[in-house]
């Protein structure tokens, strides 16, 4: 079980928040993996009440999931970027979003998770950050990778605010599993044209 | 031995021996449909925590599994449920020889099974949400195939499931707070409202439908079929088991007159869309959403028959969506294409497989004489507003059908399908006769589908 103390915690809440931002923002793929790398490892940190074993196989679930989709893009040819049209994707509306809803997001969770006793500052506003900008980023893309990448945010976010009420390890196993799933099939849709392609030849 | 980690390694197995032999299309297609079945009459068959033998040897199979300190369990209350599902998965797999939905298809689809088979099992049942959210991750790969690129629905599935998989783990933490007797409604408010949002994210409810449509124009015919019927069954199991275990939900009536009002509106939209499509897989994922509106009707008359009649109503389904599905993928499979102006003059080319299309849509439609219409007649029989949205969907999906038929039949265009092979006919004549046979004689479905609810006693008892 690892315990942060109240500004720790708050600092790392801030910092998954910030990573969380930057894979939204982010115009290029390898940094966006790289983000959500920095995500899994402070949703580590703000798993409170999960003994060390989980968190270490979260951060290490974390590594596989980005080591799978840094792969899979460098495969596809595809480290660059790609934005889809029909959908607002300006610098500047994605950091008003960003802002906006990094801004609500914290102030619902700290209301909904922040009246719990056994909540350290940062497990709120964690949770919020991730759950937020998660659904954010679903929202901005159609694109397979953005969309597994909002995904994981969400699952993440909701294990941190989760852990403070559910102590079942079994359960919470289950969870932490769930990304390395998403991102297995994220692969497979980013390398499908390729193997469409070959059937056709 | 235990039959949860048997029946789960059983169909794991056979899963990866099918993704090894999926480039043999016959010998997959053979040990996924037969060894589905198996699994079904295991299921149904087996005597649990009972002394046995077979050749004199004594062996007893126990109904549960402990892993990880918390257990799969397989005994009355949900034997039927699970054998109906690899049931059902027996029945999908089997036309699949004609369908030939990809590759992928027999060995996702066991996973797929197996996942919804372990939902049934979990105990506490909550953890259902997570393996249903593996599920959909999983079926990303029967709705997307090797060969077909780029599509977006079976993301959207996944993003919806994992929404709704939250939705219901927060709604069973506020429900263990509340405990399984009467609670107060004030306080049991939320967690009803999380409960409603996580099943209607999970059942594909409007406005959570949207992978649906986008799935009809992108995904093979019968592979959204099995997607469907599979992953909707284990939603409404899991939905009973809730209902079931929580007393303060079974027992609010404002749950179920609101569940009703959704039904009525969920009707009316399914009808006003389905009504307006030209494309045949959207007209017919517009029917399944007018059918789960019938569905949520049954299950709001708060009585042990309307939840038998929800799942009855379940049951026809996979034989009106699964012959529509058959008879749509012999139609694409061989070129024909999906929208009103490739699909007219087809009758001529492809009677047998035009005619399969129909009468599944009608079935779907719930029209007199087909799968589809005695669970309607039973909802009807309640009259007041179910009658009038029974009969609502009814004339809109069998108006749609009747359009659907008059442009199959106009005037031929001129190109050549491939000939069908005898089994193709066989299937294809199969599909016809059962959802007319079971539209004379329900009484060959409902009873089996309607023992599923046996083992719940709290919905059960009324």
């Amino acid at each position: 079980m690892i315990a942060l103390g109240g500004t720790a915690s708050v600092l790392v809440a801030l910092a998954a928040g910030a990573a969380c931002a930057a894979a939204i923002l982010a115009a290029r793929r390898g940094v966006m993996i790289a983000a959500l790398f920095i995500q899994f490892v402070c949703a580590a940190l703000l798993f409170s009440s999960l003994p060390i074993a989980l968190v270490i196989a979260y951060c290490i679930v974390g590594a596989c999931v980005c080591g799978i989709l840094a792969v899979t893009s460098a495969s596809t040819g595809a480290a660059g970027e790609t934005r889809q049209a029909g959908i607002p994707s300006g610098m500047w509306f994605r950091l008003v979003a960003v802002v906006l809803v990094a801004l609500a997001s914290m102030s619902l969770a700290r209301a909904a998770i922040g009246a719990g006793d056994a909540a350290v500052p940062g497990v709120p506003i964690g949770a919020g950050l991730l759950m937020g900008l998660g659904l954010l980023q679903i929202g901005l893309s159609e694109e397979p990778l953005r969309v597994g990448s909002g995904l994981m945010s969400v699952i993440g976010g909701f294990e941190i605010g989760y852990t403070t009420v559910e102590t079942a390890i079994a359960l919470h196993g289950l969870i932490i599993g769930i990304p390395l799933l998403i991102a297995l099939v994220v692969a497979y849709l980013q390398v499908l044209p390729a193997a469409g392609s070959e059937t056709v030849r | 031995m235990n039959a949860p980690l048997l029946l789960l390694a059983f169909t794991l197995g056979l899963a990866v021996l099918v993704a090894v032999l999926r480039r043999e299309h016959v010998v997959a297609w053979l040990l996924a449909g037969i060894g589905a079945g198996l699994a079904a009459l295991l299921v149904f068959a087996v005597r649990l925590d009972e002394a046995g033998g077979i050749f004199g040897i004594p062996i007893k199979v126990s109904g549960t599994w402990t892993i990880v300190g918390r257990s799969l369990v397989l005994g009355v209350s949900n034997q039927s449920a699970v054998g109906l599902v690899y049931l059902i998965a027996s029945f999908l797999f089997a036309g699949a020889y004609v369908a030939r939905p990809g590759r992928l298809f027999y060995a996702a689809g066991l996973v797929v099974v197996g996942l919804v088979a372990a939902s049934l099992m979990v105990v506490p049942f909550l953890y259902a949400a997570v393996l249903l959210e593996c599920m959909a991750v999983v079926a990303v790969l029967i709705l997307s195939p090797p060969d077909q690129p780029g599509l977006r629905a079976p993301m959207r599935m996944v993003v919806l499931y994992t929404l709704g998989m939250i939705a219901l783990l927060v709604a069973g933490w506020q429900a263990d707070i509340l405990g399984a007797g009467a609670a107060p409604a004030e306080a049991a408010r939320t967690a009803t409202a999380l409960a409603i949002l996580g099943f209607a994210l999970l059942l594909a409810v409007p406005p959570f439908h949207v992978w649906l449509p986008s799935s009809a124009g992108e995904s093979h015919p019968y592979a959204l079929a099995f997607v469907i019927l599979v992953s909707q069954a284990g939603a409404l199991f899991l939905v009973l088991r809730f209902v079931d275990a929580y007393a303060w939900l079974r027992e609010d009536a404002a749950l179920f007159a609101g569940a009703r009002w959704a039904a009525i509106g969920i009707a009316a939209f399914a009808a006003l869309w389905g009504m307006a499509q030209r494309s045949l897989a959207r007209t017919a994922v517009y029917a399944v959403l007018a059918d789960t509106a019938i569905i949520l009707l049954a299950f709001s008359s708060m009585s042990a028959g309307g939840y038998q009649l929800a799942l009855g109503l379940t049951g026809a389904r996979v034989i009106s969506l699964s012959v529509w599905a058959l008879g749509a993928s012999v139609l694409r499979n061989a070129g024909a294409g999906d929208t009103s102006e490739e699909l007219a003059g087809i009758g001529y080319r492809a009677p047998l497989a035009t005619a399969t299309v129909l009468v599944g849509l009608f079935s779907l439609a719930g029209f007199p004489l087909t799968a589809g219409f005695p669970g309607r007649w039973a909802v009807m029989a309640s009259g007041g507003e179910e009658a009038l949205a029974v009969v609502g969907t009814l004339a809109a999906i069998s108006l749609a059908a009747v359009r659907w038929t008059s442009t199959v039949f106009r005037s031929p265009r001129e190109f050549a399908l491939p000939e069908t092979t005898t089994l193709e006919r066989f299937l294809l004549g199969a599909g016809i006769l059962l959802c007319l046979l079971l539209g004379l004689f329900p009484q060959l479905l409902y009873p089996w589908v309607v023992n599923a609810l046996s083992g719940l006693t709290g919905l059960a008892g009324g």
